[in-house]
């Protein structure tokens, strides 16, 4: 099944895969990603029964998640959050 | 008064016998023979790993330390110089201005501490008494400006002799994990060191030449108090390892502190750090992940409140639990380096602390938090611009009075040697281990100049990553620290009232061991695996729990086949099993799990021998 994942972090030569909207930890290895992969890019996966089949780098994905963050955390360091 | 030497080149002279007839080794004093040492010490650590803690085991456990120790000794003495000399019940090797415990190393290395080397333990021991071969040049400059900047700043520490005695009366009163792996061998004792092989070596009988090493039992307290002014015993020069005196001179009672408490709290795989101040000020650094059970740990305190969280870096196993915490525990600030992470975890992070309203706070090195009137130093990271989330962790030094902490996050070697060289004081009585003791963290260098008495890391019991690593293990023992561990200690607490500490575990420490076959024994029983529970069926989604049971000290692996092949689920790695034989593995059944009734092949080996078995597993 096709579904997103983000790549939380590397371990060794082990990627820690968070897959999904349920965040599914997976631990792959990380010369099964693709090159030039790094933490925080959001991946497009083949996932079948917890085993990825295959990866490719979402850029899309992963430029809309950095803007929605940066959104977020810009509106924290304002300190917006506390004045409602 | 004895002759000391003339003892133990006889004790050692029996080593050497011991391995000929007994082990087809020849120990003949070459370079070459400290690798069959550390054979024989192997198999002595196996043999012990699996046999019942009783007198008759410590009694052996301390001979065989005292026979394979006396040739080690020797060995040195042959190789540099020196002599044994006897300090209260210890018999320790003098070599220039040093002196070394060879047995304590070995007791060590066949009780608690198989990842020891003896290649190792003879390297460091070269660099204590020859003038720094090992250390690179600019290394040793910057251990210099360390050094200078630490006398500077020597306001905020205990005096170095203060120091060393702690160390002292700590090593002796507990060594937390270490002591309570005393595990048993009565095959080994009857075999190698039965009284009938002592009887023409009268040398080898306890009460006469050998004084038994004080063995701490299991029955110990696990609470550890350590004054830091006690009166000095002999001054004992740096080490290759700790050496242990032989009773303690003075206990103060936990009640009359005035304590900080800090917890290091088993979560698994990640860190979570409590901190109790004196005044009732509670703060929390890091909350492991997502299943770390952070929140019922704090709920088990009757903490409904929490004056700050620091988050050191946003990767799951840091952040998780966090989100848990700011979603159920009132939260009045949070910390963090700034740094950011794509993750949906970090997004739930930010959105709970937007719902809490708790003040947000990003730091950097030069920076002050402050939680009650405790000031933590932020010494790393410099600015928030890392590419690495790991090396960008929030390091943080907290000084009480004479007792200091350093929080390392998962801050990689690139972060701690822009520490070192930055001269600042990174020394610390107890450090949390950088990166659950990754061999990717705490380079050589950075350990010498934090110069801890007590390192602990957090680490998941059987995690997927192998942490710690024994590298990491083996450079903490080399600067002296005494190590607990959250997989193998539970949790462990440091109490102190800026003068002393004591320190707590939750958990009596299981040495995970293959005991083997000695050369003369017959084979031990059948490797056998039963099944005792497991969660099947089970539903996409669902976590599922394997609990099996086999022979103590067996390494266990189980791989879960789907229709697509192998899971790549975390909490499937390899796992030895413990004193009860049992091992369990918990993982969660991804949501896109196909149903249907798979299999699960469990593998346990030991000696060499390895069985498998298959048990269907169904998901529906």
């Amino acid at each position: 099944m096709k579904t997103k994942a983000v790549i939380d972090r590397f371990e060794g030569d082990k990627a820690v895969l968070l897959v999904g909207e349920e965040e599914d930890k997976l631990i792959v290895p990380r010369a099964s990603l693709p090159s030039g992969a790094k933490e925080g890019q959001w991946l497009q996966v083949d996932v079948e029964d917890d085993r990825v089949q295959s990866a490719i780098i979402d850029k899309a994905e992963t430029a809309k998640r950095i803007e929605n963050i940066e959104e977020k955390l810009a509106r924290l360091r304002r300190g917006d959050h506390r004045k409602s | 008064m004895t002759d000391i030497n003339g003892e133990m080149k006889a004790a050692a002279d029996y080593a050497i016998r011991s391995a000929k007839d007994k082990f087809g080794q020849e120990l003949d004093f070459s370079d070459q023979s400290t690798d069959k040492l550390e054979n024989l010490l192997d198999q002595a650590y196996r043999s012990f790993s699996n046999q019942p803690k009783d007198e008759n085991t410590n009694t052996a456990i301390t001979r065989t330390a005292n026979i394979w120790g006396s040739y080690l000794g020797e060995f040195m003495r042959l190789k540099w110089g020196g002599t044994w000399t006897l300090k209260g019940s210890e018999r320790l090797v003098s070599i220039k201005n040093a002196e070394f415990s060879p047995i304590r190393f070995v007791y060590k290395k066949i009780t608690s501490h198989p990842e020891y080397s003896v290649e190792k333990y003879l390297m460091v021991t070269k660099s204590k008494i020859l003038p720094s071969p090992v250390i690179p040049k600019q290394s040793q400059n910057l251990s210099e400006n360390i050094k200078q900047s630490k006398e500077q700043s020597i306001i905020n520490q205990p005096p170095k002799n203060t120091k060393k005695n702690k160390n002292l009366v700590f090593i002796l009163l507990g060594i937390g994990g270490f002591v309570l792996v005393i595990i048993a061998c009565i095959t080994f004792f009857a075999v190698v060191l039965s009284p009938s092989s002592l009887q023409n070596v009268s040398i080898m009988e306890p009460t006469e030449a050998f004084a038994e090493i004080p063995l701490l039992q299991p029955s110990l307290p696990l609470t550890v108090i350590i004054p830091s002014d006690t009166p000095s015993v002999t001054p004992i020069l740096p080490d290759a390892e700790p050496i242990l005196p032989r009773t303690p001179t003075q206990q103060i009672n936990p009640t009359t502190l005035a304590p900080l408490r800090i917890h290091f709290i088993d979560v698994g795989q990640g860190d979570a750090i409590l901190i109790q101040g004196s005044g009732g000020e509670v703060g929390l650094v890091d909350g492991g992940d997502t299943s770390s059970g952070i929140v019922q740990y704090l709920q088990s305190l009757g903490i409904t409140h929490l004056d700050m969280i620091v988050a050191t870096h946003p990767n799951a196993d840091h952040i998780g639990g966090l989100v848990k915490v700011l979603n159920t525990i009132p939260v009045d600030k949070v910390v963090t380096n700034g740094m950011m992470h794509t993750t949906l975890e970090y997004e739930h992070f930010l959105d709970a602390i937007i719902t809490s309203k708790a003040e947000y706070v990003e730091v950097k090195r030069g920076e002050t938090i402050l939680l009650g009137n405790l000031n933590f130093d932020v010494l790393s990271p410099i600015s928030n611009t890392d590419d690495d989330l790991n090396n960008g962790s929030l390091v943080l030094r907290l000084v009480y009075r004479k007792v200091s902490f350093l929080f390392t996050g998962d801050t990689q070697p690139a972060a701690e040697e822009i520490l070192l060289a930055s001269g600042l004081d990174i020394s610390a009585t107890i450090l949390k281990v950088a990166h659950h003791g990754s061999r990717s963290a705490s380079p050589l260098d950075f350990l010498t100049a934090v110069q801890p008495e007590v390192a602990i890391y957090s680490a998941g019991l059987g995690n997927d990553y192998g942490h710690p690593h024994p590298e990491t293990l083996d450079a903490l023992t080399s600067v002296g620290a005494i190590i607990y561990g959250t997989d193998v200690n539970g949790t462990i607490i440091v109490t102190t009232d800026g003068d002393g500490y004591s320190i707590e575990t939750t958990k009596q420490v299981q040495t995970p061991t293959p005991p083997i076959v000695l050369p003369t024994t017959e084979q031990t029983s059948e490797l056998f695996i039963n099944v005792v529970s497991l969660t099947s069926p089970i539903t996409p989604g669902g976590t599922s729990r394997l609990t099996i049971n086999t022979i103590p000290g067996a390494v266990c692996t189980i791989t879960v086949y789907y229709k697509s092949g192998a899971s790549q689920a975390a909490g499937l790695g390899s796992q030895t099993s413990g004193e009860n034989g049992d091992v369990t593995w918990s993982w969660k059944v991804g949501s896109r799990t196909t149903p249907g009734i798979w299999r699960i092949v469990v593998t346990t080996e030991l000696n060499g021998q390895t069985i498998s078995t298959e048990i269907p597993f169904e998901v529906r």
